[in-house]
C-alpha cells in the first residue's frame, strides 16, 4: 500500500515538472496570412507546418487564410491599426507598393539571404526589387499558356497546336468565319499583356523608368493594331467588351484557345500549351506570390525562419503537387517538373514570360492601361494618339 | 413693452434655464451611456477623419503631416475628374432611386393593407431583399444582368420575348450599368418603405374614411386627400434616410462595376475606397469623406425647407 | 377605382407581378444552390429548380467551424442587440421627455455624425479598441480580436441611429401618464421603467429586429476585428472563406447565403405580426 502511494507520489510529481518545463519553454507564435486555395491549405496545415514546427520546436505557426479579393484591404487596415502578421504571402504586384510604404522590411542584411538569392529563378525574383533592396522572397511563381480545346482544334483542321499564331489565325478566318476562336476575359493588364507582347508591343525601357517612347512606338502601335483588328474580323472576341461567355464556360462549346495560369481543371480535351509564336517570338506574363516580412511585427527571426523554410526544395515540390509553381532553379530542373505534361509547358512558357511593369504605383498604371484599352476597343479611339497620352501618364508615375 | 414685462420674461428665461441645468443630472444617468460610447467610437474617429483629411496621412508610422487644403485641390483638379463623376452619379442615384422606392412602397403598403389573409406572404416576399446581404445579392445582379445569352435579362430580352437584336452589355456601358445600379438599389429597399408606409397606414383611423365616404368622395380623393397628407410624417422620415443612403452607396457599385467604365458609374464612397485602399492615399479619402457628408447635410437641409414650405393639406 | 379593390383579377395579377418579380433573384438563388460544380453558371438560366441536389448544403453544413461561427454570430448579436435596446431607450426617453441643458445642440451632434460617412473610422476605431488593455486579456492587441471589442463597436456605432428612431416613439407618448407620476412624486427613473418603457415595448422591439438583423449579416467591421482569430469568426466571415482562390463555386455561396439568412426570416415572421405594425405607426407618422 504504502509503496504504490509512493510510486503515485512520484508519478505526479513527475508530472508537474514536466509539466512546469513545458510551460517554462517559451513558445515564439507567429501569424502566417495567406491566400492559399481549397486544395493547398490542407497541404500547408497538415504537412507543411507540422513539419516546420517539429523542426523548430520553440516556434508556433497560426495560419490565417484570408479571401483573395479583400486580401489587399485587410493588410492595409492591418497597417493602418497596426495588428500586422507576422509573415505573409502577398501578389508580386502589390510587394514593391507595401514595400514604398514602409510596412515591408528588407531582407538583403538577414543570414541566410545570398544563399536563397542564387537559388531562384531571376523573373520572379526581381518582382521584389524596391529602391536598391529585396523586400520578399518569391514564393511561387506562374504565367499563362494557351489552354487549347483539342476538338475544336481539329475542327480547325490541325491535329496538334500550331507552332505559329499565323497559321492559327489563318484557320480561324477561313474555318470559322464570324465564331470567335480566341477569348480574352478583359482589357486588364494580366489579359492584354501577352498578346501585346506577342504581337510585338514593348511598354518601357529596361528599368521600367519612361514607357514614352516605348509604349506609343511603332512597334506597340502595330501590335495593339494588330489586335483591334483582330477584334474586329471576329477571330478574338473580349468578354468584357462584347458580352460573350466567360472563357473558362466557352472553352467547351465555342472557344478553341484562351490563355491562362495552370490552375484551369484540365480535362481529357482541353490542355494547356505553349503559345503559338508570333513573327518568331512568344510572349507570356508572370504571376506569382511573393513572402514578405513586416515591420511592425515583434517576431521577425521566427518569421524568417519560416520563410526561409517555405523556399526549400521539399515544401516547394510538396506544393508542386497541386500546381503551385516553384521558384527555385532546382525544381525546375527536376524529373518532376520535366516529365509532367503540364508543368513542362507552363515552365517552358516561364523561360520567356515578361513580368508586369514593377513599380509600387501598379494598381494606378494598371487602371491607365485599362482606361486606354477601353477607348481602344470600345470607343474604337486613335491607337497612337491614346498609347502616347497614356505613356505619358505612366511616366509621372513612374518617376514617383 | 412694460418693463414689469420685460422683467418678468428674464425671470421665467432664468427659471427655464435653471431647471434645465437642474435635470442634467437625472438626465445624465440616461444619456451617459450612449454618450460616452458615441464620443469614444463616433466622435473621435470623426474628428480624426477630419483632421488627416487636411494632411498627408502616414498609415504604418501613424505621422499626420499637415498640408492644408491639398487633398481637396487635388480632387477636384484631377485631370480626369472623377469625383465629378462620382457626385453625379450619387446625385443621379438620390434622384432616381428614391422617387422611385416611395411610390412602390407606398403602392404596395396600400394594396396589402386591402388585403385579409394573404397579407404575411406578400409582406415577406417584399420584405426579402432588405434581409438579403448586398453582397450576394450583388452578385446575384452581376450574373442576372450578364453581357452574353447567359444573363437572364439578356436571355429574356432576346431569346424570349425577341425585343432585340443583339445582347446588351449591360455592366460595360456606362448609363445601362447604371440603370442595373438603380435597379438593385430600388429593388433592396422597397421592402423596407413598405413596412414603414404599412405601419403609418394603419395609424390613419378608418373613421376618416368612413366620413370621407359618406361626403361623397371616391377611393382616388380618398387616397388624395386624407392618406397622403396624413403620411407627410412618415414619408419624410423616409426620404432622409434614402437620401443619406444614396450618397453611402457602395457595395453595389464595387460588387457590379468597380466604377468601371473609367469611372463613369462610381460613386464617393467607392472613390474613397480606391483612394485610400488601393492608392493609400488616406487623405483624400477622408476629403472624399467630409465632402459627402457636406453634401448630404445641405440635400437634407433643402429638403427640410422644401418639405415645410410644401404645405400639405390636412 | 376598381383597381383597388381586393378581389379583382387586375388588382391580384398586379401584386403577384410585382411580388415575382420581387421574388425572382431569390429564386435563382435557390435554384441554383441545387446545382453542381458550376464554376460558372447554367445556360439557358434557371429560374426553377431541376433537381433537388442537396450536396451544396450539405457541403456548408459540415464545415468544421460551422458550428462555432454559428455560436459567435448568435453570441455577439443578442448581446449587441440587448444592450444596443437598452442604451437607446434610455437616451431617447431623455432626449424626449427631459428638458435638460444642451439637449438640442447634442441631438444636433447625433444627427451630424449620421451624415459623416464612417468608411474610414474604421482605422481610428480599432486603434482605441487596441489601447483598452484589461488585464485578464492578451496584452499586445487589447480588445481587438475579442468578441466584447466588436460588440462594443456595434453599440457605439449604432446609438445615434437608434436614439433618433426611438425618440420620435417616445415623444408620440402620451404626456398624461407622466403628469400623474410625478404627482405621485415619482421621478424620471419611474416614469421611465414603469410607465414609458412598456407603452413604447412595439417600438423597441422593431429596434430589436431591425438592429439584430443588421449586425448578424455584417461583415466588414466584424472581418476587421477578428478576421485573424480562427476561433471568433461568425457566419458572415466564415461565407467569404467558400470562395475559391481562383474560381468558385457558386452552389456553396448561394446555399450558405441562404442558410445565414433562414433565422433572419424566421424572425421576421414570428415577430411581424407582434411588433412591426404597431410600433412604427408611432415612431412615424409623427416624425
Amino acid at each position: 500500500m504504502k509503496f504504490q502511494k509512493f510510486v503515485g507520489i512520484l508519478v505526479a510529481l513527475m508530472l508537474l515538472v514536466s509539466m512546469g518545463s513545458a510551460m517554462a519553454e517559451e513558445k515564439t507564435t507567429i501569424t502566417f496570412w495567406h491566400t492559399y486555395g481549397d486544395s493547398e491549405t490542407p497541404i500547408l496545415e497538415d504537412e507543411i507546418i507540422p513539419a516546420f514546427e517539429a523542426a523548430h520546436p520553440d516556434i508556433e505557426v497560426e495560419a490565417v487564410r484570408q479571401d483573395g479579393s479583400q486580401f489587399n484591404q485587410m493588410l492595409v487596415t492591418a497597417f493602418g491599426t497596426g495588428m500586422v502578421p507576422d509573415v505573409a504571402r502577398v501578389d508580386i504586384v502589390k510587394t514593391a507598393s507595401y514595400a514604398q510604404l514602409g510596412g515591408t522590411i528588407a531582407l538583403d542584411d538577414l543570414p541566410g539571404f545570398a544563399e536563397i538569392k542564387d537559388s531562384v529563378l531571376a523573373g520572379p525574383l526581381s518582382t521584389n526589387y524596391y529602391n536598391g533592396k529585396y523586400y520578399g522572397l518569391p514564393l511561387n511563381t506562374n504565367c499563362k499558356a494557351a489552354i487549347v480545346n483539342m476538338t475544336a482544334l481539329a475542327k480547325l483542321g490541325f491535329t496538334e497546336m500550331p507552332a505559329t499564331m499565323e497559321e492559327f489565325i489563318q484557320a480561324s478566318l477561313e474555318k470559322s468565319p464570324g465564331s470567335p476562336t480566341i477569348s480574352i476575359s478583359s482589357l486588364s493588364d494580366w489579359d492584354l499583356y501577352p498578346y501585346f507582347w506577342l504581337f510585338g508591343g514593348v511598354l518601357t525601357n529596361d528599368d521600367f523608368t519612361k514607357a514614352s517612347g516605348y509604349m506609343d512606338s511603332e512597334a506597340s502601335v502595330k501590335a495593339v493594331q494588330t489586335l483591334r483588328d483582330l477584334h474586329d474580323q471576329g477571330v478574338i472576341t473580349i468578354r468584357d467588351v462584347d458580352g460573350t461567355p466567360d472563357a473558362w464556360d466557352g472553352i467547351n462549346s465555342e472557344f478553341t484557345m484562351f490563355f491562362d495560369g495552370p490552375w484551369f481543371p484540365f480535362t481529357d480535351t482541353i490542355v494547356p500549351a505553349t503559345i503559338p509564336t508570333y513573327e518568331g517570338r512568344t510572349a507570356s506574363v508572370v504571376g506569382g506570390e511573393n513572402i514578405v516580412l513586416f515591420a511592425g511585427s515583434t517576431k521577425q527571426e521566427a518569421a524568417w525562419e519560416f520563410a526561409k523554410y517555405m523556399m526549400t526544395e521539399e515544401v516547394q515540390l510538396k506544393l508542386l503537387t497541386v500546381g503551385v509553381i516553384p521558384t527555385l532553379k532546382s525544381c525546375a530542373e527536376s524529373d518532376q517538373v520535366q516529365n509532367d505534361s503540364k508543368w513542362s509547358v507552363y515552365m517552358q512558357q516561364l523561360s520567356t514570360a515578361q513580368s508586369r511593369i514593377p513599380t509600387p504605383q501598379a494598381s494606378t498604371v494598371e487602371q491607365l492601361w485599362t482606361d486606354a484599352m477601353s477607348m481602344i476597343f470600345v470607343e474604337k479611339a486613335d491607337i497612337q494618339q491614346t498609347l502616347t497620352s497614356t505613356a505619358a501618364q505612366v511616366d509621372a508615375e513612374l518617376s514617383k | 413693452m412694460q418693463p414689469s414685462d420685460a422683467a418678468l420674461m428674464s425671470r421665467v428665461r432664468q427659471q427655464t434655464r435653471r431647471r434645465r441645468v437642474r435635470n442634467l443630472l437625472p438626465a445624465a444617468g440616461f444619456v451617459l451611456p450612449g454618450l460616452i460610447l458615441v464620443c469614444v467610437f463616433v466622435v473621435y474617429p470623426m474628428l480624426f477623419n477630419i483632421i488627416i483629411s487636411f494632411s498627408d496621412y502616414d498609415i504604418i508610422h501613424r505621422s499626420i503631416t499637415g498640408t492644408g487644403l491639398t487633398n481637396y485641390i487635388t480632387l477636384f483638379t484631377e485631370p480626369q475628374g472623377r469625383i465629378y463623376l462620382a457626385i453625379r452619379n450619387n446625385f443621379l442615384y438620390a434622384l432616381v432611386t428614391t422617387p422611385c422606392i416611395l411610390f412602390l412602397g407606398l403602392l404596395f403598403a396600400v394594396m396589402i393593407n386591402r388585403l385579409r389573409r394573404s397579407r404575411l406572404i406578400f409582406r415577406t416576399f417584399f420584405y426579402l431583399p432588405v434581409i438579403t446581404s448586398w453582397i450576394i445579392v450583388g452578385m446575384v445582379f452581376s450574373y442576372m444582368f450578364n453581357s452574353s445569352q447567359r444573363g437572364l435579362a439578356n436571355y429574356l430580352l432576346v431569346d424570349v420575348f425577341h425585343l432585340m437584336n443583339d445582347y446588351v452589355p449591360f455592366l460595360q456601358r456606362t448609363w445601362t450599368a447604371n440603370m442595373v445600379i438603380w435597379i438593385m438599389g430600388i429593388w433592396k429597399n422597397v421592402g423596407w418603405a413598405m413596412i414603414i408606409y404599412l405601419a403609418g397606414l394603419q395609424g390613419i383611423p378608418s373613421h376618416l374614411y368612413e366620413a370621407a365616404a359618406l361626403e361623397g368622395a371616391g377611393q382616388v380623393d380618398q387616397f388624395r386627400y386624407i392618406t397622403i397628407p396624413l403620411l407627410k410624417g412618415t414619408t419624410f422620415y423616409l426620404m432622409v434616410n434614402l437620401v443619406i443612403g444614396a450618397f453611402n452607396v457602395f457595395l453595389q457599385v464595387m460588387i457590379l462595376t468597380n466604377g468601371n467604365p473609367r469611372g463613369t458609374t462610381s460613386v464617393l464612397q467607392y472613390l474613397l475606397y480606391d483612394r485610400a485602399f488601393n492608392l493609400f492615399e488616406f487623405g483624400q479619402g477622408a476629403a472624399i469623406g467630409l465632402v459627402t457628408a457636406v453634401l448630404v447635410l445641405i440635400t437634407t437641409v433643402l429638403l427640410n425647407r422644401f418639405f415645410k414650405t410644401e404645405g400639405g393639406r390636412t | 377605382m376598381r383597381k383597388f379593390r381586393p378581389g379583382t383579377a387586375l388588382f391580384w395579377l398586379l401584386l403577384c407581378a410585382f411580388a415575382a418579380i420581387f421574388v425572382l433573384p431569390y429564386l435563382f438563388m435557390i435554384t441554383n444552390s441545387f446545382e453542381t460544380f458550376s464554376y460558372v453558371l447554367p445556360y439557358p438560366p434557371k429560374l426553377f429548380p431541376t433537381k433537388l441536389d442537396f450536396s451544396a448544403y450539405a457541403y456548408v453544413l459540415t464545415k468544421s467551424n460551422l458550428p462555432s461561427a454559428a455560436l459567435n454570430s448568435l453570441l455577439i448579436t443578442t448581446a449587441t442587440m440587448a444592450l444596443t435596446v437598452v442604451i437607446s431607450a434610455l437616451s431617447a426617453y431623455a432626449f424626449a421627455r427631459i428638458d435638460f441643458w444642451g439637449k438640442e445642440a447634442l441631438f444636433k451632434i447625433y444627427l451630424f455624425t449620421l451624415m459623416v460617412p464612417a468608411f474610414l473610422s474604421i482605422i481610428p476605431q480599432v486603434l482605441i479598441l487596441q489601447s483598452i488593455k484589461l488585464p485578464w486579456l492578451n496584452g499586445a492587441a487589447g480588445l481587438v480580436g475579442t468578441r466584447t471589442g466588436l460588440v462594443l463597436l456595434y453599440l457605439g456605432t449604432g446609438v445615434c441611429g437608434n436614439t433618433f428612431f426611438l425618440r420620435s416613439s417616445f415623444a408620440a407618448l402620451p404626456t398624461e401618464l407622466e403628469e400623474s407620476v410625478k404627482i405621485d412624486g415619482g421621478g424620471y427613473g419611474v416614469t421611465f421603467f414603469r410607465v414609458m418603457l412598456p407603452l413604447a415595448l412595439p417600438a423597441i422591439g422593431t429596434l430589436a429586429i431591425f438592429c439584430f438583423q443588421f449586425t448578424w449579416e455584417e461583415f466588414f467591421t466584424a472581418k476587421v476585428v477578428l478576421g485573424s482569430v480562427q476561433k471568433y469568426i461568425t457566419l458572415p466571415l466564415l461565407m467569404q472563406t467558400l470562395y475559391g482562390e481562383h474560381s468558385t463555386r457558386w452552389e456553396w455561396i448561394f446555399a450558405a447565403s441562404i442558410l445565414v439568412q433562414i433565422p433572419i426570416i424566421l424572425l421576421f415572421v414570428v415577430f411581424q405580426k407582434k411588433f412591426v405594425v404597431s410600433g412604427l405607426a408611432e415612431g412615424s407618422v409623427k416624425a
